[in-house]
């Protein structure tokens, strides 16, 4: 009895892997895909897609980093769905984008709109939701096809100079789930940092600088991608852009800072550099006379990176007191200018200042919910910074 | 005769599918209630429950020996069949409906191009060869595979705190004594582990009060911390996904373990699995002790014939798996079969026992009970 | 069809009369007589005139006395020590009768203390089979056994497949008498009892069931003598013979009897609490009954360290983990998620699969099957041949399968640290490598899904072993906090509970059943 019903289980079994219930696809047969760019053209998405295939140097598994090891692949179609079954096509195996690490949108479809891009990575299975997304004046097309020598992948570059810049204060990294989340907000406003391509440095040690990527470059150069600021998005389209000196600013209201180096210069102290870390920022909405207004404390500490004191002045040792000034004026200067230039003239709050204005006075925030740009136009700010060199270095600021 | 299992065991089964529930559906799904609504009315749910079970403690203290069938067909005779049927189908659906979860999770978020019969008829063998094998086994294994998911939930948890961002816990604006409400009744509809407890106390030693307790209480903690992990680091974000606890072990980030979802889906099969298994070896129960003449063999093959029809039915449409999770996770059913029920049989063996009408009934119910 | 149940059921009532007729066959014991010569005509009828039949007539005056033993059973010096001298310098004279010489034998004579009487032809070829002499004098109708051992056997040596740093390094020999003599040695208590069964139809192979009666529980020890005295089998030769008679109903992977082949575990065990069997003619004992977690024990641990045991503890259990699930999984991930790879690993997977023909799975499996063949081929190899084996076996698999491009090299990998674990736990490899391929399989077809059932199927097959009324999964499950301390970490002996009882592991269940458990 046992027998017969181990022959019938067995039978099962071997049938099902027979017929395949299950699709088994070979690595070798998928394409691995790195990173997805995204353009609107004539009522259609055009879509590149960079894949991995290596080119590699004699030994098996040896990928060789000094070679361009991807591909890049432009499908179109009416939907982001459609131009990817398309990719298929072009090249012989199946396009697998679990392993994608960036969508790049190009400034055409930013201004189109986010919802097809999101509504098309959140439904599918295989897109993971910590996929980092930028934005590129320009076509999306150019960053892909550029040659960018640097790692295995270009795309992988791309990501480690997108955390680099986090990490120094230079930009912040924006993953799928972010910008997912910030749509649907109450304030319905995305930030997204954008990416440009200049050309590397050739042998003779100038360097040449471009604007923007779309104008002439050379062919077979290899290039180097740089931060060229945030882009804002309202209710799903692309607003406006920052730049880049106000992207420090932008990182510590929301609260992604780590580190960065601000320069102070005066004729008093001369010019010092503070490397400024662990900021923490307490954002509170107040009340007064009817006006909405929000307080702004930023506390952080600073290590001294150098100092350059003038000839003719005499400094006391060990006082920074009036570095520090200093620096909180000129970190007060950016945050005012970012807040200015989000708050009152384009409107758009992506600090999220309404969700705390939301928990800390709801019936203000019940009664005046239906009009939200009003209270953002309306919204007053103090900004006040504290910064406390606590380590000096190694020298100590003397005459 | 009965007692098989220990009050640990039986409180890790309860706990492993509890949380299993909550981690496959979302929490908006049905009514839209804010998040803040749901963490309150969780809690105060915890107390509802508390209340609920009173009369089904007081009817076991009276039993020595028995189950709340038994004492049914001590109280009413040959009709007592009908209560033990009624468990019977309940569990079954619950199973069921576990079942049609698990498939639809792999079909959408893992195997999207795959043909799922095969997937569905291995896990409803899997779930028999469990049940076949007695409750002890299962306790056991579920006992191992306890400490296996608290650590895995750690991970995640303590990976996600850094994401938690307390503003998202907002105030409920729109009638919130109503959402609060509305949510004590869904949290108490989605504990069909109080029907499961009820049939499963005869075979457990030990102190079930505190079991009970303590599988109250953290389970409760838990659906509380992923409730505030999922309003809190996802916002609005998760009204629109499918699986917001899949989603939120992407996001999780340690330095080492970057890929959590894999974690997420190997641990999930096994607890799957002990739900379903647990409540079709409750359907075996409450039936054998109906048909006490009929061998365990027949039992457990029309059992899986009719879990595979109907899961293949479900299945197949969209509607029908939605009716079927509307219809086990209300509340009233939970409120008839534990409380209502429950207490109307307390109040009938009060009633004869203190008559004393039929003593020869209520000591012995001739039927046999160590049909296990 | 209906012809074919017709055959099938008149050939099982056939084969019932056929043993029911065979069984009424039984010899009925045969009685020695008075006169000697009946005796020896019964004697050379019983031994079938055996090539190694030894017998020697004796002459004391004016009785015949004659000698009987197998050769190469018999130590010839001992013979001379225990009979010759002592009939040599008794006192016989011509007035001796044969009682006089039976009785002083078997009073006077003390030189031998293995000294019995033997009544039937049965019992003397038993004896003789175990290396007596036996004495028939003419006119009496008994016969005196004398115990002269003296076959060869092998030497105590160290034991070969329990190798252990600081341990003793003595292992159990093939003779059933010194295996008993070494744990003996090593308890001496007078509540260690052995008792002797004689097994098998045909071999009648002494077996020995030993254990604590202070630690032991009753209601077990019934349980064994019983299933012992009831195994129906012709030849026993070896301990695994009875092994399946004293496992449990459910079909299971895990086997509940575990073997040892040192004394000093033996004894380990029977302290707390379990039966012990010894078989003759090898040096594997049984142990009844046996937990899971047992296998991650080894003696050496009680004498190192506990911070280092505890260590290696959890090292056995990450290989254990290792070897049954990592290539299973690579497998599965490789084949269905390639997402749960981090990049690296992933583009270095992705380029060696460029260049091989087969697909995971194929890889996988050819790979382990060839490995399974070298262990196999290393193990029964003759000795100089050995170092060949190992020498092809690295250059074959390991360089020239992944330059000729037939396997990758990740692949090897695998295989290189799932051969490596597997040696970690030597006690359960049987049931590791099969599991290894079926894990192969189930993730080859079914991806991480498939693993996942496949996990919890062996889950439940493990928790629901319980024989003897200890559950195999204690006490993991269910939890014993006493027991525990010598499961995952070992607590120092100064803090590990000293009483810890097997009899404490058993399910709830059980301890409704069976008065005398703990």
């Amino acid at each position: 009895m046992i027998k017969k019903i181990l022959l019938i289980l067995g039978t099962l079994l071997m049938l099902s892997s027979l017929t395949g219930c299950l699709k088994t696809i070979n690595l070798s047969d998928r394409a691995i895909v790195q990173a997805i760019g995204i353009d609107y053209d004539e009522d259609k998405y055009k879509l590149s897609i960079q894949i991995f295939s290596p080119e590699g140097s004699g030994g098996q598994t040896a990928i060789d980093t000094s070679k361009q090891n991807s591909k890049v692949i432009t499908t179109e179609g009416k939907t982001i769905g459609e131009a990817m079954s398309k990719a298929d096509l072009k090249q012989g195996k199946k396009i697998f984008y679990g392993h994608n690490r960036l969508i790049i949108l190009g400034e055409s479809s930013a201004k189109k709109g986010l919802e097809n891009v999101i509504s098309f990575f959140n439904t599918d299975a295989q897109s993971k939701s910590d996929v980092g997304m930028l934005v590129v004046k320009g076509d999306a097309n150019e960053i892909l096809n550029a040659k960018i020598t640097q790692g295995i992948l270009p795309a992988e570059t791309i990501e480690k100079i997108v955390r680099n810049a986090e990490d120094t204060g230079q930009s912040f990294q924006v993953r799928f789930y972010d910008v997912a989340k910030n749509y649907k907000s109450t304030t319905n406003s995305v930030s997204i940092p954008v990416i440009k391509l200049e050309d590397a440095e050739d042998n003779s040690g100038e360097k040449k600088e471009e604007e923007s990527a779309s104008s002439e470059k050379s062919e077979g150069d290899s290039k180097v991608i740089s931060m060229d600021g945030i882009s804002v998005f309202l209710d799903g389209r692309l607003k406006t852009y920052i730049d880049q000196e106000n992207t420090r600013a932008i990182q510590i209201l929301l609260q992604k800072f780590k580190s960065s180096v601000v320069v102070s210069e005066s004729d008093s102290i001369g010019t010092s550099s503070v490397e400024i870390f662990k900021s923490q920022i307490k954002i509170n909405p107040r009340i007064k006379n009817g006006d909405m207004s929000v307080d702004i404390i930023v506390k952080t500490d600073g290590i001294v990176k150098e100092i350059v004191v003038p000839e003719d002045r005499e400094v006391p040792v060990f006082e920074y007191k009036d570095i520090e000034d200093s620096l909180e004026d000129v970190i007060k200067d950016e945050i005012d200018n970012v807040l200015y230039l989000t708050l009152k003239e384009n409107n758009i709050d992506i600090f999220n200042f309404m969700d705390r204005i939301k928990q800390k006075y709801p019936s203000y925030w019940k009664d005046n919910r239906d009009d939200i740009g009003n209270i953002i136009s309306n919204l007053g700010y103090n900004v006040k910074i504290d910064v406390n060199i606590d380590r000096t270095g190694l020298q100590i600021k003397d005459k | 005769m009965f007692a098989k299992i220990s009050g640990a065991q039986l409180f890790t089964m309860l706990y492993i599918s509890r949380v299993f529930s909550s981690l496959t559906y979302n929490i908006h799904t049905g009514s839209k209630l804010d998040g803040l609504a749901i963490l309150i009315g969780s809690l105060i749910s915890l107390f509802v429950q508390i209340l609920i079970v009173i009369p089904i403690f007081k009817l076991y203290d009276r039993i020595k020996n028995g189950n709340i069938i038994t004492a049914g067909y001590n109280c009413f005779g040959k009709n007592g069949i009908i209560i033990a049927w009624i468990y019977a189908i309940y569990a079954i659906l619950v199973g069921i409906n576990t079942i049609v979860q698990a498939m639809f999770f792999l079909d959408n978020a893992v195997y999207t191009n795959a043909n799922s019969s095969i997937l569905v008829l291995m896990f409803i063998g899997l779930v028999l060869y469990g049940a076949v094998s007695g409750v002890e086994s299962i306790s056991r294994v579920s006992a191992i595979f306890g400490v296996f998911f608290v650590v895995a939930f750690l991970f995640i948890f303590t990976g996600l705190l850094s994401s938690v961002d307390m503003y998202n816990l907002s105030p409920i604006f729109d009638s919130p004594i109503k959402q609060i409400g509305v949510s004590i009744f869904d949290n108490l509809g989605r504990n069909t582990e109080l029907v499961a407890f009820i049939l499963l106390y005869p075979y457990t030693k030990g102190n079930k009060k505190k079991t009970f307790m303590s599988y109250l209480i953290l389970s409760t903690i838990t659906i509380q911390i992923i409730v505030f992990l999922i309003t809190t680091v996802l916002a609005n974000y998760s009204g629109s996904l499918v699986f917001p606890f899949y989603t939120l072990t992407t996001i999780s980030y340690t330095s080492i373990f970057q890929r959590l979802d894999s974690l997420h889906m190997a641990l999930w099969i096994v607890l799957a699995f002990i739900k379903a298994t647990m409540y079709v070896f409750i359907a075996y129960s409450c039936i054998s002790i109906s048909l006490p003449k009929v061998k365990k063999g027949y039992i457990f093959s029309v059992i899986f014939i009719a879990i595979s029809i109907s899961v293949y039915w479900i299945q197949s449409s969209l509607d029908a798996i939605r009716y079927l999770q509307g219809f086990i996770n209300s509340g009233f059913i939970v409120l008839i079969l534990v409380f209502i029920l429950p207490f109307i049989i307390y109040i009938v063996y009060i009633f004869k026992k203190e008559n004393s009408v039929d003593k020869k009934n209520i000591v012995n119910t001739g039927y046999s009970i160590d049909a296990i | 069809m209906l012809k074919y149940i017709k055959s099938k059921i008149s050939a099982i009532k056939n084969s019932n009369v056929e043993d029911i007729q065979q069984e009424e066959v039984f010899e009925t014991p045969v009685n020695l007589r008075s006169s000697l010569k009946d005796n020896m005509i019964l004697l050379r009828e019983k031994f079938d005139n055996s090539g190694d039949f030894l017998s020697r007539e004796l002459k004391i005056y004016n009785n015949t006395i004659n000698v009987i033993g197998i050769e190469g059973m018999i130590n010839f010096t001992m013979l001379s020590d225990l009979l010759m001298g002592p009939l040599m310098s008794a006192d016989f004279s011509e007035k001796t009768t044969p009682e006089d010489i039976y009785s002083y034998l078997e009073t006077k004579m003390i030189t031998s203390m293995d000294l019995t009487d033997v009544y039937t032809t049965d019992d003397i070829f038993t004896f003789s089979m175990s290396g007596f002499i036996i004495i028939l004098i003419d006119g009496i109708a008994k016969g005196v056994c004398l115990g002269a051992q003296g076959f060869n056997f092998r030497s105590i040596s160290e034991p070969s497949s329990e190798v252990n740093i600081r341990g003793s390094r003595e292992g159990f020999t093939e003779p059933l008498r010194i295996n008993m003599t070494m744990v003996r040695r090593r308890i001496k208590s007078p509540k260690l009892k052995f008792e002797l069964f004689n097994v098998g139809s045909k071999s009648k192979t002494s077996v020995c069931m030993m254990y604590m009666t202070d630690t032991v529980s009753k209601k077990m020890v019934r349980e064994i003598r019983h299933k012992i005295r009831h195994i129906d089998i012709d030849v026993v030769l070896e301990s695994g013979y009875i092994q399946p008679f004293l496992e449990g109903k459910p079909f299971s992977i895990f086997s509940e009897v575990g073997t040892t082949e040192r004394p000093d575990t033996v004894c380990a065990k029977i302290n707390e609490g379990r039966v012990a069997i010894l078989v003759d003619g090898t040096p594997f004992a049984l142990i009844v009954p046996y937990l899971f977690s047992e296998n991650f024990q080894s003696f050496d641990d009680y004498c190192h360290r506990p911070y280092y045991t505890s260590f290696m503890r959890i090292i056995k259990y990450i290989s254990f983990a290792f070897t049954i699930l990592l290539p299973g999984l690579y497998v599965a991930i490789g084949s269905f998620h390639p997402e749960l790879f981090p990049h690296s690993i992933l583009f270095n997977i992705a380029t060696s699969q460029e260049a091989t023909p087969f697909p995971l799975v194929i890889e996988a499996l050819l790979i382990h099957f060839i490995y399974e063949v070298m262990r196999e081929a290393g193990l029964r190899l003759p000795r100089p041949v050995g170092h060949a084996v190992s020498i092809v076996g690295a250059l074959v698999i390991g360089d020239a399968a992944v330059t000729a491009g037939l396997i990758g090299a990740p692949m090897v990998m695998v295989v290189a640290v799932t051969a490596i674990s597997s040696f970690v736990v030597p006690s359960i490899y049987e049931p590791v490598s099969i599991l290894r391929f079926g894990f192969i399989i189930v993730g080859g077809t079914f991806g991480l899904y498939g693993i996942g059932i496949a996990v919890a199927a062996l889950l439940i097959n493990i928790c629901s072993l319980s024989e003897y009324g200890v559950v195999y999964t204690a006490p993991i499950s269910p939890f014993s906090l006493k027991a525990m301390k010598d499961v995952f970490v070992r607590f120092s002996w100064k803090k590990m509970n000293k009483n810890v009882n097997i009899k404490n592991l058993t399910g709830v269940d059980m301890q409704n059943s069976g008065g005398e458990n703990s």
